[in-house]
């Protein structure tokens, strides 16, 4: 198990270097002169703007620019943006916002998606599988720029029971349409993959076992079916916490979320290269290292996947 | 002696004095289907393989001849005209508020939504069994730097990588330049799946029986291995298209698209949402010509994988 630790662990830092080096590249090579568009029309010493570059290090060659960037997030200092705002007070504004929308959006997952996927995979051919089965697939074709309009139209709109906008509401009724729109990009797959776990388990041998022991039904689903169909399931979850907690730039922007996806958003419109490298790296490394997690929980829980050789 | 043996099944008959019948006999000369003309025979056997096939066709003209369904020039806008509601003379669907004609803009939408679409999945498909073919059927080293490479690509927030790669090229005209962002991280769920593929098909025995008949390894790769890992590639590819014409249209909504007053639907979309509650139906129908869209792709996707594995079904 250990081995398999270092090991992931061991791989993950190319993927660190390779993405984190991506995108300080694209976001640095964005057109247009952000030190100076900080001054508008007015005019501006030549020496005035040395002293900003300088301080941004955006004078020295890329490279070193980069290793700056990565001393600065490694003794935990995240820099200030051009607009001379610490990142770190950026971040702490606008996360707890996208935090509670991605957790409302990570309920609907679970409540809809691995609540259907158990009911349908114990009752697979039946209509009630059938008729799940074809409607996600019609849920999913809907994008979310199509369904976050059409639940603002008729639950704000014409019935007039939900807000139609966030702004600064951030409580449960506000976050109610867009955590649905968020959550149903993956609430598909959610349901078509725990339904396939369900149903490859509800044949196995141990099941039978248990039925043959004489197990009442309801126990064998929750004590041998269930405990064993989730482990995929779990997995799949944790990697979307993840994407959910990133911000979700669409969503946000068509509600009007003042989250971490709507803040990178009009961060790059504006050139504020700082805090869109910074953000998006913290949330690269997030992602790399729940990564990492899960896999070793996967493994952990599945001796599987340790001696076969690597899951694709 | 010809070999046409023809194994006959023999009925009982009732009364003991009459001769045995032969029914059903079996032509041993049939051509077996193969593992296409199988999944062919399966798909056309599917009612939700008609419906989006139908659809398809209809966007596909609309593509190509465009004028056979409407005269008006989509980019042609009298402000005189501004806002007419749905039937109005001359304007099957209404006018925007420019004086767009709706239904001559989702017509000539379907154009670059299409475009970006298709090419994008060929390109990403490409691109991505080359790079799973060569990971898994070589192994060692070579799959080491790819899978890594793959990660990294998976591992970069896309809206995000998107947007910048698009603040990065204003200059280039829109269906170009979002053909080429979306085709450099379009390829790394292809490449995924192809690598595991390839992995459970190249130690298979007709893999062996070719490197003894003496088949280069380059030949295994490209002749054995990868025509038998392709397949899934072809349905997730199908459902792929669906989603780089939605991802167009967000992308476009969010105003870093097609620009200018080319026909989109994620444009019109953008335009119509400032008059939701006047001119819902402004909003509505390009937003449902969307869905159906990519309701087309996911349908025809999904009864592709059907048709090709047809076990993971039941």
């Amino acid at each position: 198990m250990l081995n398999y630790v270092l090991k992931r662990i061991l791989q993950a830092i190319p993927v660190f270097i390779g993405s984190t080096l991506l995108i300080y590249a694209l976001v640095f090579l964005m057109p247009g002169d952000p030190v100076r568009a900080l001054f508008g029309d007015k005019p501006v010493s030549e020496a005035t703007l040395t002293i900003i570059r300088t301080q941004y290090h955006l004078n020295e060659p890329f490279i070193i620019q980069y290793l700056y960037f990565l001393k600065g997030l490694f003794t935990f200092d995240l820099g200030v943006t051009f607009a001379g705002r610490e990142i770190i007070d950026v971040i702490a504004s606008v996360f707890p916002n996208t935090l509670m929308l991605g957790t409302l959006a990570f309920v609907f997952e679970v409540i809809i998606g691995v609540g259907l996927g158990i009911f349908v995979g114990l009752k697979r051919g039946s209509f009630a599988d059938s008729f799940t089965m074809v409607s996600s697939l019609v849920l999913v074709s809907i994008p979310p720029l199509v369904l976050g309009y059409a639940l603002q139209f008729l639950f704000g709109i014409q019935l007039k029971v939900l807000p139609v906008t966030v702004g600064t509401h951030m409580d449960f009724l506000h976050l109610l349409m867009p955590s649905f729109v968020l959550a149903t990009v993956s609430i598909a797959t959610i349901i078509r993959l725990t339904r396939a776990s369900i149903s490859d388990v509800r044949g196995a041998d141990f099941v039978r076992t248990a039925r043959a022991k004489g197990i009442s039904e309801g126990l064998v689903i929750r004590r041998h079916i269930f405990r064993n169909s989730m482990i995929p399931v779990i997995t799949y979850l944790g990697i979307d916490l993840v994407a959910l907690f990133s911000g979700a730039i669409l969503t946000e922007q068509i509600f009007n979320i003042q989250g971490v996806g709507n803040t990178l958003y009009k961060y790059i419109l504006i050139g504020e290269a700082p805090a869109v490298v910074t953000i998006a790296t913290l949330f690269l490394i997030l992602y790399i290292v729940s990564n990492i997690v899960i896999d070793c929980l996967y493994a952990a829980l599945d001796p599987r996947i340790r001696y076969g050789k690597e899951v694709a | 002696m010809t070999n046409t043996i023809s194994a006959e099944h023999f009925v009982a008959p009732f009364n003991e004095d009459e001769d045995v019948i032969t029914v059903d006999a079996l032509d041993e000369t049939a051509k077996s289907l193969g593992f296409w003309g199988e999944a062919w025979a399966r798909l056309k056997r599917n009612p939700l393989f008609y419906i989006p096939t139908a659809f398809l066709i209809v966007l596909l003209v609309a593509v190509f001849f465009p004028s056979i369904f409407t005269a008006i020039d989509p980019t042609y806008c009298a402000i005189t005209d501004s806002s007419l509601p749905v039937g109005a003379p001359g304007h099957l669907l209404g006018t925007t508020t420019q004086g767009c004609d709706v239904f001559s803009r989702l017509v000539y939408g379907a154009q670059p939504s299409l475009q970006i679409g298709i090419i994008v999945t060929l390109l990403g498909a490409f691109f991505g069994v080359i790079i799973g073919t060569v990971a898994g059927y070589m192994g060692g080293i070579l799959d080491a730097i790819l899978t890594r490479l793959i990660e990294i690509f998976i591992s970069l927030p896309s809206m995000l990588s998107f947007i910048v790669f698009l603040q990065m090229m204003k200059g280039v005209p829109g269906v170009f330049k979002l053909i080429f962002i979306f085709s450099v991280f379009g390829w790394m769920s292809i490449a995924r799946l192809m690598r595991a593929n390839v992995m459970a098909a190249k130690n298979q025995e007709f893999v062996t029986s070719a490197k003894a008949l003496g088949l280069s390894n380059f030949g295994r790769m490209f002749q054995h291995v990868l025509p038998n890992s392709i397949a899934p590639v072809i349905a997730v590819a199908t459902m792929n298209v669906g989603a780089w014409i939605v991802l167009e249209a967000s992308i476009s909504y969010l105003g870093l698209g097609l620009g200018g007053n080319s026909a989109s639907w994620g444009m019109d979309i953008s335009n119509a949402t400032n008059t939701m509650i006047v001119a819902p139906g402004m909003l509505f129908f390009p937003c449902l010509v969307l869905v159906l869209t990519s309701l087309t792709f996911i349908l025809l996707g999904d009864a592709l994988q059907d048709a090709i594995d047809p076990k993971a079904r039941r």
